[in-house]
């Protein structure tokens, strides 16, 4: 293994600067939104994080001169120390406007957005400055995208570095070349904002809110819906809008949001046929009609509700949302686990786990890892029942027919049992400041996932160690691991004596 | 003797039953004080009776014909503004009630950024997963009360905040120096070699 040199370092830290700038620009849209509504602290903290942010990544783009190639496990340090400078630099504007009682708490919030978890720690949500909600919501729709992505579309386009960054961020390639990709995904998605914000905004509209409200209202929920994560402008999430009409749109950015942008790219292009012979859209379908029905089955037996369809509208709605990694609840989440019975709890908590598509913005170990694992264990049934001479092998459809190897297993069962490290990490310090098993594995499973439904759990008044475990679990979990573990990795290296 | 005997055995008739009652509102029932948490934790007890909630009115009034939907928060914001008092001390606890629009109307601020809303109380029945709405956590409220009306709060910029601004511009502008000296090199540097082309063709 080589000893990572101050060149090497002085490479990864210069892109790492890169994303620091497109940050700080990034702040100029809250900037704006603040300004419109007449926020002028609100405009001035926005206008201080952002020259912060944009200054610090100045710094470290002109005085780091080093123009090495970026090597691959490079690409991936740099994935993973972006999002956690990212982190650092967006909770700027969270902690200057007061609603967090700590710097880590903003930055639990800042990580929280950014990964597109959608847990919070603030205080005071319904007399939040619309600059600062808007913020909040535009983190998930950068971090959904993918921050390295954008970047990857505007700044280093054409550059070795592409392929590296965007596998990093736990990205499967849509086209040939990664940059288009990247495009892509930014294109359709900022014309799923428009769209979906005129639908909503004109549904929110109906529903009996002021014009500016609904708008403003439908393009945050928009951006945490397709983004599947979670936060929303008002303390009682999507509950606050009591409307069956907005939930259903929501339904449909979370569908949106938690479908691979590869199919999404074949329907595109006019190849529908796609929706039903994907091998993951078919897992993700099955595994959200089993949890639907187990939760379902659980409100029943627990008799929470008077009519079939609150039962429907309510469990479904949840186990979608947690399935999705989305987070949005319609009834206060305390009552999941207070009311809905154990088999719904643990069902929720195994829905955050499995989670949507790869390529996706939802977490979890996605539909296609769980489509590879049953096919490995079908197959291996095949060849215990065939002759010894036989060939068997398992075939797919994704995007293309594909025939499943055993480097493919492999890599979907490291990254499956990183997963469930994760989950137990989680758990065990839940478990080791005192909280119930249930409440420890809903409460890991909501972090690893990324999802951000809590049992009531999640608040300021958390021990920090535990919210310094939850943030490296987003963080970890939206990276799928791999990049930074590698990171830990790299940096262990340095330790080391010998080589360089 | 016997009159009082007789006025106890039929209060005892009439108390007793009654003490046995299924937790339902019933007209003339007599309404208990709540905040959300009590809502949340003693949701068996409560689900069904006539409730008295008080809390700032936040967010915005939903009218729905002739009823509308707002929400009253009853967190340690809602008696005394975070960003008057400066503090933070939790919660963002409130819930959702349904009410005759003309009770909603009465209302005049409502709870956001810059604003501390009324305060009012609201009686109705609470559910705890409400038939007519899908299995909401709601109030259904028949009355409105405005405690106290509410009002704005200052929120323009201290002056503290402008010189922060003002230095981290000067740290925006400081750190752009090397690339805006860069770009002016690269320009000199081109018109030179476009003036050299020029010299050697004229």
């Amino acid at each position: 293994m080589l000893k990572p040199s101050r060149k090497d370092l002085e490479n990864i830290f210069r892109y790492v600067g890169i994303v620091l700038i497109a940050l700080g620009l990034s702040m100029s849209l809250p900037l704006v939104v603040s300004v419109v509504a007449g926020e002028w602290s609100g405009a001035l903290r926005f206008f201080l994080s952002a020259c912060i942010t944009a200054g610090v990544g100045n710094l470290l783009y002109f005085t780091l001169r080093s123009r090495r190639r970026i090597t691959w496990n490079q690409g991936l340090v740099i994935v993973a120390l972006t999002w956690f400078f990212a982190m650092l630099f967006a909770a700027l504007p969270l902690y200057l406007s007061g609603h967090y009682a700590s710097f880590l708490d903003a930055c639990f919030e800042s990580m929280s957005g950014l990964t597109t978890t959608g847990r919070t720690l603030v205080h005071d949500l319904d007399h939040m400055a619309y600059g600062v909600a808007f913020w909040r919501h535009f983190m998930h729709f950068m971090g959904g995208q993918g921050i390295v992505i954008l970047v990857l579309t505007y700044f280093v386009a054409g550059t070795g570095a592409a392929v590296q960054m965007y596998t990093g961020e736990a990205r499967e390639s849509i086209m040939p070349n990664v940059v288009e990709s990247s495009r892509f995904i930014w294109k359709v998605s900022v014309t799923y904002l428009v769209a979906g914000t005129l639908a909503l905004g004109i549904c929110l509209l109906a529903e009996g809110m002021a014009p500016v409200r609904s708008f403003f209202q439908a393009c945050c929920l928009f951006m945490a819906g397709f983004d599947t994560g979670g936060f929303t402008p008002q303390a009682l999430s999507v509950g606050y809008y009591h409307s069956l009409p907005v939930e259903l749109i929501t339904l449909v950015f979370i569908f949106l949001g938690m479908t691979n942008f590869a199919v999404q790219y074949e329907v595109w292009r006019g190849r529908p046929g796609e929706l039903v012979k994907n091998m993951e859209l078919r897992v993700m379908f099955t595994i959200m009609l089993m949890l639907i029905s187990l939760v379902l089955a659980s409100l029943v037996r627990a008799d929470v509700f008077a009519s079939f369809g609150a039962y429907l509208r309510r469990g479904a709605y949840h186990a979608i949302s947690a399935q999705s990694t989305t987070g949005f609840s319609t009834i206060p989440s305390q009552h999941i686990g207070q009311r809905w019975g154990d088999l719904a709890l643990y069902t929720i908590a195994m829905a955050m786990l499995l989670g949507g598509c790869v390529c996706s913005t939802s977490g979890g170990i996605k539909a296609f890892r769980i489509g590879i694992i049953a096919k490995e264990i079908r197959l291996k049934m095949k060849k215990s029942l065939s002759p010894v001479s036989a060939v068997v092998v398992e075939r797919f459809h994704h995007i293309r027919e594909l025939t499943m190897t055993d480097v493919m297993v492999r890599t979907v069962m490291h990254i499956t049992i990183l997963f469930v490290l994760l989950f137990l990490l989680g758990m065990t310090v839940a478990l080791l400041y005192g909280y119930d098993l249930s409440t420890a594995m809903f409460e890991s499973a909501s972090a690893g996932g990324n999802s951000g439904l809590t049992t009531g759990v999640v608040d300021y008044r958390m021990p920090a160690l535990l919210k310094v475990v939850i943030i490296f679990q987003m963080w970890a979990g939206r990276l799928e691991l791999l990049a930074v573990v590698v990171m830990i990795a790299y940096f262990l290296s340095m330790l080391r004596r010998g080589r360089k | 003797m016997k009159k009082v005997l007789f006025c106890i055995v039929l209060t005892a008739a009439l108390v007793l039953p009654a003490m046995s009652l299924p937790a339902f509102a019933l007209p003339g029932e007599v309404a208990v004080e709540v905040s959300t948490i009590d809502l949340l934790e003693s949701w068996q007890e409560l689900d069904g009776r006539e409730v008295i909630l008080r809390g700032e009115a936040v967010g915005d009034v939903m009218r729905r014909g002739d009823y509308a939907w707002i929400t009253v928060n009853d967190d340690s914001y809602s008696r005394e503004a975070r960003l008057e008092s400066g503090e933070l001390r939790g919660g963002n606890s409130g819930i959702g009630v349904w009410l005759p629009t003309a009770e909603a109307d009465k209302i005049e601020v409502l709870g956001r950024y810059g604003t501390a809303g009324d305060l009012v109380e609201v009686r109705g029945v609470f559910n705890a997963g409400c038939n007519e709405h899908g299995g909401d956590f709601d109030i259904h409220a028949h009355s409105l009360a405005v405690l106290d009306p509410g009002r704005d709060i200052p929120t323009s910029p201290d002056s503290s905040l402008y010189i922060a601004a003002v230095f981290s511009g000067i740290f925006l502008v400081a750190t752009l120096t090397p690339l805006l000296r860069r770009r002016a090199q690269e320009m000199r540097s081109a018109r030179a070699l476009l003036r050299k082309e020029e010299e050697e063709q004229g």
